[in-house]
């Protein structure tokens, strides 16, 4: 179906479709990719994204009878099942998770939106059909395991607001149980206040047919701390984005991704660190395993503004091809504007270290096992800090990546 | 920051660029503006045959449909290009002077001024000089010898009627006119500049060098330079360029392109010094500059070699293709903004060839209010086996109104080539200002110490004439001025 078509058929579908502010900037947006008006020679996020692509889809979204369901597991564990971008709306001493109603109008539009130049936010933006807004209280500590659902042919376009109040210890993981031919444009506008320690991990792991982009927009506060970690070991084509703003002193934020690539895949992943005040650190690591034809293009801003002394920002990406049909592009930049900072990046493109090899193959490991073990112990100090279950979902995907290695 | 960093901070503000002076000499010009006219007026002047005009209409032809790169991280006003004089001869240099006795002796005190004797520095340095005074160059010493070795050093101009042939094979080949805005309008309107072509076996026994002076006002410097250096031959040549101070902005937009066969090598060094604005920022030279360099044989070598200090703004990338199996990139550079200086600089390796390697190492020291990026490119194409890349960039800042940005782009399409990219920003590591002023070196000392230290990877690969000269520059851009 045509974008035109998509628009016009199903815009009383969209949140917040009542409301004129928004009807207006939708219009403005539906002009824009139209016109394909986007700086793609510029603009590294759009590389090996054709426009046109994106916005050709058929829409389909409607509401169904499968219960979206929070789970209260013990005290401090929780599992919340999203299906198709819905919730169960719930409430107890520590969290409040509900779906978006029209009050959350203002909130939506106040959102931190720096990426004006971004096709995949606009697309967000004018289909917006589902959201959620969590809570999760002060002082609490709480391991918490959201389940996407997304049933066949769905286009999920998702708002979700998290806020974790202050000095509240929190284990977040995201894990994406798409079934075929999905769409998921979820964008994640997070909170992080004051002494709060966010651990973000997000499980990508779906078939070819489907496409996710995942855009995150985190502000952290004074003395807080947020590390995401991304594994991605998708067959459909990823996009993930991350924004983070560190707003106030002594916090810190780490971004960490692994994606794993065969056949035909693409993914795409950028990451940008504002630094706005002192003392605060940023580190982010990204590393990339790619095999057969697949593509893959990491970039990454680390940005210190003047008031912010005493940074240390660090980046770091590595990239290994299997094959010479696959690609890496990466962009590690540096804009700096204070002068007492502590700031690097460093990037790898390579093979599979040839000396590492050959040791191994001296002591009589053949090839397979040989590269499947270089292979692990390449992404392994990433995983350390993973607790038991994270750990086994990795190691078993991993596990299929390098077995899948030895088909070839 | 603390006062005694202030206030050398205050003192270096202070200083003055010291080639700032303006030769009074009468000059040649047609009227500003550019169109059909002043390209037929400039290739008349020269004398040129019927193929380069021709070439050079194409040229702004295709020019007139391009607009301005807008990807550097650089902000200034729209350039008028129609508020521009093309083409600016000191009088009476029709006809070029054929030895240095016939030069205008106020020509050769200029020279003489900014640091290079002609008479002297040919006796005893035996460094052969091209001087380009505004659109033409002035003298070209040494030839005599050169000659006997086969080695053509000449003005660009000059080898026009004496070489067309070679001009005519290489001239655009490295940079195509249509590459971007300022590479169309250099092919259109350039006026002088060196070309060098060193025979087959051939090691040149001495530096080559130019110096470039934009000495008349709202004049734009267009000059273009051309390398050739055949099979198994070797040549290291100097750039060198200053202008005088002026309250309006001049625009210097060269081309430089260098074709090194199978075996051949070429170092390319620049020290940059055009006027760079005063503290307001006023005035200063756009520096629009585009380099490139071919290694087209097997195991060919390019180096360039740059110390960048003055320009208001600075677009330069000197960039390597390395098609030949075997070849050698290489590019370090040292680039200090100081004041409302801009700089985005960087480099492109492409590799195309098997076992190709390069290098990148890159130094930015941004002090007072100024903006230094650097841009580097590094790509491996789907052939370039075994293909090799390390680049090191590092940035140094002073004071909170500054900033360094690294923008690198990395893109691998070979799987057995390996790419190693590692950058720093740091201020001046207080645990060695300590240990430098613990053994009584001054505030001042130590910093010049610690930076030039920073630097010396770079300045080491300046031929020796050089070395001296960047080093001071170094140390005059710094002294004292960052803690």
């Amino acid at each position: 179906m045509t974008f035109e078509n998509n628009f016009i058929n199903h815009s009383k579908d969209y949140i917040f479709s009542a409301n004129e502010t928004l009807a207006n900037q939708r219009e403005q947006s539906f002009r824009k990719i139209l016109k394909n008006n986007y700086d793609k020679k510029n603009n590294e996020s759009l590389k090996n994204i054709t426009i046109s692509d994106l916005s050709k889809f058929d829409y389909f979204y409607k509401y169904e009878n499968k219960a979206p369901k929070v789970s209260v597991l013990d005290s401090i564990n929780y599992e919340i099942r999203v299906v198709n971008g819905m919730c169960q709306n719930f409430e107890d001493d520590n969290i409040e998770i509900r779906n978006l109603q029209n009050y959350d109008f203002n909130s939506f539009l106040d959102q931190d939106n720096n990426n004006s130049d971004d096709i995949i936010i606009d697309l967000n933006k004018i289909f917006l059909n589902s959201g959620i807004f969590f809570n999760i209280k002060n002082d609490t500590k709480l391991n918490i395991r959201l389940i996407h659902d997304t049933s066949d042919n769905f286009t999920v376009f998702q708002n979700n607001f998290i806020n974790f109040k202050k000095n509240c210890e929190i284990n977040f993981e995201d894990h994406f149980n798409l079934s075929h031919n999905t769409i998921n444009n979820i964008n994640y506008n997070t909170k992080v206040e004051e002494c709060a320690v966010v651990k973000h991990n997000i499980f990508q792991d779906f078939s070819s047919s489907n496409k996710l982009y995942l855009t995150s927009n985190t502000v952290c506060k004074k003395n807080s701390s947020y590390n995401q970690n991304t594994y991605n070991f998708s067959k459909g084509f990823v996009r993930n984005f991350h924004n983070i703003s560190l707003n106030g002193e002594f916090a810190k934020a780490s971004l960490k991704g692994c994606f794993f690539l065969k056949d035909e895949n693409i993914c795409t992943n950028k990451t940008n660190i504002v630094h706005n005040a002192e003392h605060c650190i940023s580190d982010q690591t990204y590393k990339g395993i790619l095999n057969h034809n697949s593509k893959a293009n990491y970039y990454s801003n680390t940005f210190v503004s003047e008031n912010a002394q005493k940074t240390e920002g660090y980046q770091l990406s590595k990239g290994i091809l299997l094959t010479d049909h696959c690609s890496f592009f990466s962009k590690p930049e540096l804009r700096i504007f204070a002068d007492d900072v502590k700031c690097s990046h460093g990037s790898t493109i390579g093979p599979v270290d040839e000396t590492a090899l050959y040791y191994l193959r001296s002591r009589g490991i053949n090839k397979n096992e040989a590269m499947k073990m270089i292979i692990s112990s390449f992404i392994e100090e990433d995983l350390q800090n993973l607790d038991h279950q994270a750990r086994i979902i990795i190691s078993n995907n991993l596990t299929n990546f390098l077995n899948s290695l030895s088909d070839d | 920051m603390d006062t005694e960093t202030s206030q050398t901070l205050d003192k270096y503000a202070q200083d003055k660029y010291k080639y700032g002076f303006v030769t009074e000499i009468e000059s040649d010009r047609p009227k500003k503006g550019l169109d059909e006219k002043i390209i037929k007026f400039i290739s008349q002047k020269k004398n040129e045959p019927n193929w380069m005009l021709s070439w050079r209409l194409d040229c702004y032809k295709k020019w007139l449909k391009m607009s301005d790169p807008k990807w550097a991280n650089l902000k200034f006003p729209r350039i008028d290009y129609q508020d521009i004089y093309y083409y600016s001869s000191p009088k009476g240099f029709e006809n070029k002077p054929k030895d240095l006795s016939e030069v205008d002796p106020k020509l050769i005190e200029t020279y003489n001024k900014l640091g290079i004797p002609l008479e002297e520095q040919k006796v005893l340095a035996g460094v052969a000089v091209d001087a380009v005074f505004d659109s033409v160059s002035v003298a070209t010493t040494y030839k005599g010898e050169l000659e006997k070795l086969g080695i053509v050093f000449c003005s660009i101009s000059e080898a026009v009627q004496t070489h067309p042939e070679l001009v005519k094979k290489y001239l655009g080949s490295v940079i195509p006119p249509g590459d971007h805005s300022f590479s169309a309008l250099n092919s259109a309107v350039f006026t002088d500049g060196s070309f060098v072509y060193i025979p087959e076996n051939v090691k040149c026994p001495m530096e080559l060098s130019t110096y470039f002076r934009i000495n008349a006002e709202e004049t734009g410097q267009f000059e273009r330079t051309l390398i050739i250096a055949d099979k198994g031959s070797y040549v290291s040549y100097l750039e060198g360029c200053t202008a005088p101070q002026r309250d309006r902005n001049q625009l210097h937009a060269a081309n430089v392109e260098l074709i090194a066969l199978e075996n051949a090598e070429i170092k390319y060094s620049t020290v940059q010094n055009w006027y760079p604005g005063d503290e307001e920022g006023k005035g200063g030279i756009y520096n629009f500059v585009t380099k490139r360099g071919l290694c087209k044989g097997k195991n060919s070598k390019i180096s360039w070699t740059q110390v960048e200090t003055g320009s208001a703004v600075t677009w330069k990338y000197p960039s390597c293709i390395l098609k030949g199996d075997n070849s050698i990139g290489e590019f370090y550079s040292v680039a200090i903004t100081n004041n409302f200086q801009q700089a985005d600089t960087g480099t492109k390796m492409t590799h195309i060839g098997k076992n190709t390697r390069s290098k990148i190492i890159s130094k930015g020291i941004s002090l007072g209010n100024s903006q230094n990026t650097y841009r580097g490119n590094v790509s491996f194409l789907r052939k370039a086996d075994k293909a090799r890349n390390y680049t090191q960039c590092d940035s140094l800042l002073v004071g909170n109104k500054c900033g360094a940005h690294t923008i690198p782009y990395i893109d691998s399409k070979n799987n057995s080539a390996v790419v190693e990219h590692e950058a720093s920003t740091s201020k001046i590591n207080e645990d060695q200002l300590y240990y430098c002023r613990q053994r009584g070196l001054s505030h001042e000392e130590a910093v010049s110490l610690i930076v030039n230290g920073f630097c010396k990877q770079v300045l080491q690969e300046l031929p020796m004439e050089f070395a001296v000269e960047a080093q001071k520059l170094v140390s005059i851009s710094l002294e004292g001025s960052v803690g």
